[in-house]
């Protein structure tokens, strides 16, 4: 890639998140209500009490005053506090990315290896009944509701075979003497929700891949290489599933910017302490500024992950590359 | 490559065969999964209920209450009260020290109950109304003076916090915590992960004897499925907050013990009754014969079987049945049994007796009644239930503007009495006066939601407060409870219903306090004889989990390595076939 190109890449990238930034800003500021009488639940509360938490949190100043703050605290990495924790917003983000990563991660390497090895097979054997059985497969996992397909998991391995824990990142009764058995029991633990995450995530994999493949192998090259003589698996391994995978590159580095999120509803199930889950926690109390941290942080992902991709693109794809 | 991946099974197999539980805490860890999060460490900053509990656990207070819910010693080992009651000497316990090895002593007490009352904070300041002066003679008296008698001076949870660490905190108690929480209480706590869980370890040193389990944990549950196969699983040793359709299917496992009791607390209808051009309400809500008919009108056993999933008990009277005592129920010509017909009559004796084409009702200038209801949007049940009123009003003529809001929201439009009904719910307390103060005239701007105000009413709360004599007291209450029935400032749709359940064959000792809750009861007695069935080992991960987890991760790694592989390959081959 030219470097006139990447500078002009990160520009954009650079340009999108700061409008992101002030979106950021003053969506939360129209949402209705009042967020010191969140804070100070307690109505008999003094006028000086309200006071002193405006104060605190520089609600009390015009709103120009409480963007330049924003904006200030934000080029020194400070995000502000949050109303409800009442501890820097960045840390309480950090201490959420390890769970969030750990469960979006392994559940994206499951899907993208199961889907794409699904959507390759069902191209592969179009129309036969493998391809249909995949097909449908793929369909279902596509349009199933999270929630639910979680609850039924939960059904099945913990409560038919109690085979796992069902809640949690990790026992907290319990004291591990070995490092190993701490992660053996987290891994335990993360066994259901990310099985949960896999199996909604696989569908969609394996139709693009499918896709991409049908596309492919009506191409003249896969025939040429028919006529060289090469096996089906050469032609498969070599030719056809390097170039199906383009399109994929894009769909899995966008998918990969939305995992910091989380996945609220999976996360809610199986009360993972992920991001998904402080999400939903900061938008019930109107904790503005946990709220803008995460969507700054998710923001940043995906205009990230976007930008890699772009990249990718580029290396994989050589028509990108001039 | 080969050799890479014989090095994750090798690790695996290593991991998986190693004791899965080694060394647990000392003790057994009583392990309780509810859907309630704390939400402060600090008594001036809790609201919640899991932060009652906690306190409840981590300190004490001069009385306590046992399991018929009497009080009994706490810090204060005996007490007594002068001849014209209006001063009470408690003598306190000797050799109790705090969990930093300080002593306590008379001067907390003072200190706590003078700080607390100034403050204003929290759940705990209103106990300590009519509390004139402390004074402590020496460092194991308290002599508490009152401006009149105090009949609900036993009955005062306020917990007994350290002078030493908390005076640093005086000029900041709407910040201020102690992340240590020194205490006296039977556990001392240890941490506390927002959204995950709670825990405590046991004071061994503990005045009434160190409880039996070496330590607590409260792990939260965003799902109410999960809390339930959790303890199925044997997770958990006790769930909290169950919904009434999980009842039968824990039964049914034989080693679960459930228990079902209307809790000391209820969901209602708030009406506006604010008499005042600043009103936001409708004026009509102002007669008490539309309030009686809206109470009238609605079909409150159908409510709660459909919108709040039979998770109640149909409510009327202020004081829920769990504080039985205190309870005054209306029977004979009192009850007010469902009957739109009543309803009908009331409403059209109160001049609502034009109707238009459609059967709405229409005022005096001939507009229609309309009258605007708001439910919590994070509360579907509540929402439901909204819906179900909108059409039981419709029947009898009145219609109903449903809408929903945030509890921050809905909270404005209260404080600024800009509403004219909205369902939220109230807690009690063992002593009647805190649910009656919630419709004195002296808590409007407080907890007098519906902004109502009636003297005989006030006269009646502030008296059974002087009563000490408990019947003379209850006649009082029941006045009181009988006049807010008649008025109706607040529908009561239901006394909700409470579901805990522990396994049996992993905790006993456990038995339900008077009213029928084992946990958040008001005491702590159950977490002191709770105590882990003979032969059974902490925790109940079993190595074949560990294996089937350890065998997935390696599965995992092994995927993205031939992956990995597969694609250097496959790079090289086309790169070789383009050349």
């Amino acid at each position: 890639m030219k470097r006139a190109t990447f500078v002009k890449k990160l520009l954009q990238a650079a340009m999108t998140i700061l409008g992101v930034l002030v979106i950021n800003y003053f969506l939360f500021r129209v949402m209705p209500g009042d967020p010191a009488s969140m804070l100070a639940r307690n109505p008999r509360m003094s006028a000086e009490s309200v006071a002193r938490i405006n104060e605190m949190f520089g609600l009390d100043r015009p709103w120009y005053v409480q963007f330049g703050m924003y904006f200030g605290d934000l080029v020194r990495g400070d995000l502000g506090d949050s109303f409800i924790f009442k501890k820097p917003v960045a840390l309480i983000i950090w201490e959420r990315v390890p769970a969030t990563l750990l469960l979006t991660l392994v559940a994206e390497i499951l899907a993208i290896a199961a889907g794409m090895l699904i959507g390759v097979v069902a191209a592969w054997k179009r129309g036969s009944a493998l391809d249909v059985g995949a097909l449908g497969f793929a369909l279902v996992s596509y349009s199933m509701p999270t929630f639910w397909l979680g609850i039924l998991l939960v059904a099945f391995f913990s409560g038919y075979l109690h085979l796992f824990p069902v809640s949690g990142m990790i026992s907290p009764a319990l004291v591990f003497a070995e490092p190993l058995a701490k992660l053996g029991d987290m891994l335990a633990h993360l066994a259901l929700p990310a099985l949960t995450l896999a199996l909604v995530l696989i569908g969609e994999y394996a139709l693009i891949m499918r896709n991409s493949m049908i596309d492919v192998l009506t191409e003249d090259y896969i025939v040429t290489a028919r006529a060289k003589g090469l096996s089906e698996g050469d032609i498969l391994r070599r030719h056809a599933v390097p170039n199906a995978m383009i399109p994929m590159a894009t769909i899995i580095a966008m998918s990969l910017g939305f995992t910091i999120t989380g996945a609220l509803q999976v996360e809610t199930v199986f009360s993972w302490p992920g991001l998904g889950r402080l999400m939903y926690e900061a938008l019930k109390g109107r904790d503005y500024p946990l709220l803008q941290g995460i969507f700054l942080v998710t923001s940043v992902a995906v205009v990230g992950a976007n930008f890699v991709a772009d990249i990718v693109y580029g290396y994989i794809d050589p028509r990108v590359r001039a | 490559m080969r050799r890479f991946l014989i090095a994750i099974v090798a690790a695996a197999i290593a991991a998986a065969s190693l004791p899965a539980q080694a060394a647990s805490a000392p003790g057994y860890t009583l392990r309780i999964g509810t859907s309630e999060d704390l939400d402060a460490l600090s008594p001036f900053l809790a609201y919640e209920r899991a932060a009652t509990e906690l306190f409840l656990m981590v300190y004490d207070s001069l009385t306590e209450f046992d399991a018929e819910l009497e009080p009994s010693p706490g810090l204060a080992e005996s007490w007594s009260v002068s001849p014209d009651s209006l001063s009470w000497t408690f003598k306190l316990r000797r050799g109790v020290a705090w969990s930093d090895g300080v002593p306590f002593t008379s001067k907390d007490v003072k200190f706590t109950y003078e700080t607390t009352a100034a403050a204003e904070l929290g759940l705990y300041y209103g106990f300590l109304s009519g509390i004139e002066s402390i004074e402590t003679p020496d460092d194991y008296t308290v002599v508490i003076r009152t401006s009149g008698p105090k009949a609900n001076l036993l009955q005062n949870p306020t917990p007994i916090l350290p002078e030493h660490i908390w005076k640093a905190g005086v000029a900041d108690l709407e910040t201020f915590e102690d992340p240590a929480m020194v205490g006296t209480g039977p556990f001392r706590f240890k941490e506390w992960q927002k959204g995950q869980y709670f825990s405590m370890v046991a004071n061994p040193d503990y005045f009434g004897g160190a409880p039996k389990v070496g330590s607590a944990v409260f792990s939260i549950f965003a799902n109410r499925e999960t809390l339930a196969q959790s303890l199925s699983n044997g997770e958990i040793d006790v769930a909290l907050n169950l919904y009434p359709d999980q009842m039968a299917q824990l039964e049914r496992a034989g080693n679960v013990t459930v228990r079902s009791f209307a809790g000391n607390g209820f969901t209602q209808m708030t009406i506006n009754c604010w008499d005042d051009p600043a009103s936001g309400g409708d004026p009509a809500l102002l007669d008490a014969r539309v309030r009686r008919a809206i109470d009238l009108a609605i079909n409150k056993q159908d409510l709660i079987d459909i919108a709040f999933n039979r998770g109640g008990v149909p409510g009327d009277s202020l004081i829920p049945p769990a504080t039985a005592f205190w309870r005054w129920a209306p029977t004979g010509g009192d009850a007010r049994p469902f009957d739109p017909a009543a309803a009908d009559r009331l409403l059209d004796s109160a001049g609502f007796s034009a109707k238009d084409a459609t059967g709405a009702r229409l005022r005096a200038d001939g507009s229609p009644l309309s009258i605007r209801l708001v439910a919590r949007a994070e509360n579907p049940r509540e929402v439901k239930a909204g819906q179900m009123i909108q059409g039981y009003l419709r029947d009898v003529g009145v219609a109903v503007k449903l809408s929903t809001l945030d509890d921050g929201a809905l909270s404005d439009a209260i404080t600024a009495g800009d509403f004219d009904m909205f369902i939220w719910g109230w807690g009690g307390d063992v002593d009647p006066t805190t649910m009656l103060s919630i419709l004195t005239t002296d808590q409007i701007d407080g907890t007098n939601e519906p902004r109502y105000s009636n003297p005989a009413y006030d006269e009646l709360v502030a008296r059974q407060y002087t009563l000490l004599d408990p019947s003379e007291r209850r006649a009082a209450v029941y006045q009181a409870q009988k006049i807010a029935w008649e008025d109706s400032p607040l529908v009561i749709l239901a006394y909700d219903l409470d579901i805990q359940a522990w396994r049996h064959d992993l905790v006993g000792g456990l038995a339900p306090v008077s009213g029928g809750p084992v946990f958040y009861a008001n005491t702590n007695v159950n977490y002191l004889t709770a105590v882990p069935v003979s032969g059974r080992e902490a925790g109940s991960s079993s190595g074949a989990i560990i294996v089937a987890a350890v065998a997935g991760a390696a599965l995992m790694l092994a995927i993205i390595a031939f992956l990995v592989a597969r694609r250097k390959r496959g790079g090289k081959a086309s790169w070789n076939d383009e050349k």
